[in-house]
């Protein structure tokens, strides 16, 4: 379940209901004394979702019976996570995303606008059913200006609106059909210990494609290659753990590095979600990372790397050394974050490096300055934080500093930049302690 | 040459608008938010009827343009557009130059660690507006490094007819925000015609022109400010749904919405169209 989820705790079902009459007949209060629904019955499970879009977002939805059903905490998780790759990597003040196989019910383009008031969706299916009520739903709900409802051929380009679009995309998201046909579905059933929770109503076009999802989001990825940063990042969900290897596999074979992957929980429901990039801003780790030790191996190298320095009696004292050494440092620009501290004693500086001038190879004037062909793009940015430690153990004060990779291409020239730093904040350190 | 606008001429029937920003004062003009942040960096652009410069300034300061041009057919407005430049100048943070060397990609990078959107508001409205009021403006220094206010700039002139000096070098983007109503019934359908015509012979191959065309059934209380306008509009044809048929035929691709702003009478879509022949 992502921080962020209002959904966190179960719903008050009674409450739901009395706001909501059409859901009053599916509730039922259960052997431990709280409401609930059944979760196997597909019209408690429509009114439900009807229910929460109404009350919590005012969005009405209308949803045939022989498509899927959309839980909504479970998409919302998705459009959370997108809020915040959104939020560190755009900066424009429209942003405009493309919802691959939205389905009857286009939630995610729906749920999104209703949240962020100014992204823009155009939101893709190969069903001319689904397409039908995904049009008469974004109308219901008057986003006619907000979300385009496309028809798109099944043996077409999957991000056809990429190509004819003038204007660049900030993301595409996708929610794929998870099986390669439908002995896959059952034998997917078969392998889990439990019957499924809740009831699944989708059309075989929603739940099956040639190869399944691997396949389907591999294709993705061959398109992007071509539209690279017509799109800031390219993401899909995925319905099983083991698609995620080999889709990793492909992303290193093209040396794509900037990638992230991410897990939503919901209940006894697991899901995942993978994004890549071309560009050359870097997502903090907890949105591109997860703790999933069955996924250690395959997760994108951390973006924020911390040294210790045990050395240092404060983060203020810290801070000083770590500002005497960056001044040294030619070619950078250092601007205080705004933020106030998140932590209690400290502080944080954005570096910004035209060109790598701290390197040995570098101060030895045998590297010659590499300094962008796009002047405007810096050769690294990444954000330096000190922070304290404190033992509750001992009386000493450990402090660290942590740099997070912000932006750029190369990963040896930051982690070259954070052991330059390091090392130098340590001779200062000890200079400090020389002159006391 | 520029159309004789007499000082005392009440009926604004160019849609030239005394104080159309001032009363409607915005901090990020909504059509320029459904442009992307890249969209003008490093561009040439031509704002047609820019009014008082709103906008045109906007684009010049705060969207990393090479260079902005704005042009309207009343010269009072253009005096104020320079006015408005120079006011906008006087508000700017005195840093702003400094940070950055080159024409600037916008500042809204410094976003990626949480810093506050506003640290874009606070370099731009760094003095308070009291200070021009009570001091007057702030001297703009000679042609430093192309960046604003250095990289716009106005012309008065009736765009339609004449040309500008500007022109021949040929724009990336071409605006046309609010404008196409007021072309059409000064003009009728020849004039609007020769208006796209002329948008894309000045734009480069690749280039793109952004229109944001008044509804149909706005013309209606326009065309009673004049009987000019009144009798144009017995003779007009064409209609804003047509627009975009016209626009590919003279070589511009499909029109593509962008989205639609405004609210009430003022609700308008903006498209853009790129000239791909």
């Amino acid at each position: 379940m992502h921080p962020r989820n209002p959904y966190n705790k179960p719903p008050d079902f009674a409450d739901l209901a009395r706001r909501y009459p059409p859901l009053r007949p599916h509730v039922f209060i259960n052997h431990t004394g709280s409401s609930t629904i059944n979760f196997k019955n597909l019209p408690a499970q429509k009114h439900l979702t009807e229910a929460l879009l109404r009350l919590d977002y005012g969005l009405s939805l209308t949803l045939p019976d022989d498509r899927l059903c959309p839980p909504v905490p479970n998409r919302l998780n998705y459009v959370l996570w997108l809020q915040d790759i959104v939020k560190f990597t755009c900066g424009s003040a429209t942003v405009r995303g493309l919802d691959i196989g939205t389905g009857a019910s286009a939630i995610y383009p729906l749920l999104a606008c209703g949240i962020e008031h100014n992204w823009n969706f155009i939101a893709t299916d190969v069903d001319e059913r689904s397409i039908q009520f995904a049009k008469q739903n974004v109308s219901q709900n008057s986003m006619d200006s907000r979300i385009v409802v496309e028809r798109v051929q099944a043996d077409g380009p999957i991000l056809q609106p990429l190509h004819t679009s003038l204007m660049d995309f900030d993301f595409t998201m996708c929610n794929p059909p998870f099986y390669s046909s439908a002995e896959d579905v059952s034998r997917s059933a078969e392998f889990k210990e439990f019957s499924p929770n809740a009831v699944c109503s989708g059309a075989e076009v929603e739940m099956i494609t040639p190869g399944g999802e691997t396949n389907f989001v591999a294709r993705i990825f061959l398109e992007s290659l071509q539209l690279r940063m017509k799109c800031r990042w390219y993401t899909s969900m995925l319905g099983k753990m083991s698609s995620i290897p080999d889709l990793i596999s492909l992303f290193r074979e093209h040396c794509v590095d900037n990638y992230a992957i991410t897990e939503f929980v919901q209940g006894q429901t697991r899901r995942w979600a993978i994004g890549w990039s071309f560009q050359d801003a870097r997502l903090p780790d907890t949105f591109a990372r997860v703790s999933n030790p069955a996924l250690q191996n395959i997760m994108p190298s951390r973006n924020t790397l911390h040294h210790a320095f045990p050395g240092a009696r404060s983060a203020d004292i810290l801070a000083s050394a770590l500002r005497n050494v960056l001044a040294l440092i030619n070619g950078i620009t250092v601007t205080s974050s705004a933020t106030p501290a998140i932590h209690d004693h400290s502080s944080t500086m954005l570096v910004h490096a035209r060109s790598n001038t701290w390197s040995r190879a570098a101060r030895r004037g045998k590297l010659p300055e590499t300094i962008c062909a796009d002047q405007d793009l810096p050769v690294l940015r990444c954000s330096v934080e000190c922070r304290e430690r404190s033992s509750y153990t001992s009386s000493d004060i450990a402090c660290d500093l942590f740099f997070t990779w912000v932006e750029g291409k190369d990963r040896l020239i930051f982690e070259s930049f954070t052991n330059h730093v390091s090392r130098k904040v340590t001779s200062t350190l000890q200079e400090f302690v020389d002159v006391i | 040459m520029p159309l004789p606008v007499h000082a005392d001429q009440a009926v604004p029937v160019y849609g030239n608008y005394h104080g159309y920003y001032s009363k409607r004062p915005f901090i990020q003009d909504p059509r320029l938010a459904l442009l992307p942040a890249e969209f003008f960096v490093g561009k040439r652009v031509l704002d047609v009827g820019c009014n008082e410069g709103w906008v045109t300034c906007e684009i010049g300061q705060s969207r990393g343009a090479r260079q902005v041009v704005g042009v309207d057919i009343d010269d009072t407005l253009i005096r104020a557009a320079w006015k408005r430049r120079r006011t906008v100048w006087s508000l700017q943070s005195p840093e702003c130059g400094h940070l950055r060397e080159e024409s600037c990609p916008p500042p809204k990078r410094q976003r990626v660690l949480g810093d506050a959107p506003t640290t874009d508001h606070s370099a731009h409205n760094y003095f308070p507006a009291s200070c021009e009021h009570s001091y007057g403006s702030l001297p703009i220094p000679n042609r430093g490094c192309g960046a604003f206010p250095h990289n716009v700039t106005f012309r008065t002139v009736d765009w339609v007819k004449d040309e500008i000096p500007d022109d021949p070098n040929q724009y990336d983007i071409v605006l046309g925000f609010s404008i196409s109503k007021w072309i059409h019934l000064n003009n009728k359908d020849e004039g609007l015609k020769e208006f796209f015509y002329r948008v894309h012979q000045c734009l480069k191959m690749g280039g793109i022109f952004v229109l944001e065309p008044q509804p149909w059934d706005t013309y209606s209380k326009a065309r009673r400010m004049s009987e000019t306008l009144k009798e144009n509009a017995k003779y007009l044809q064409l209609r804003p749904d047509g627009f975009g048929e016209l626009l590919q035929e003279l070589g511009f691709s499909h029109g593509q919405r962008l989205g639609v702003t405004g609210k009430g009478g003022f609700r308008r879509p903006v498209d853009v169209y790129l000239k791909q022949r």
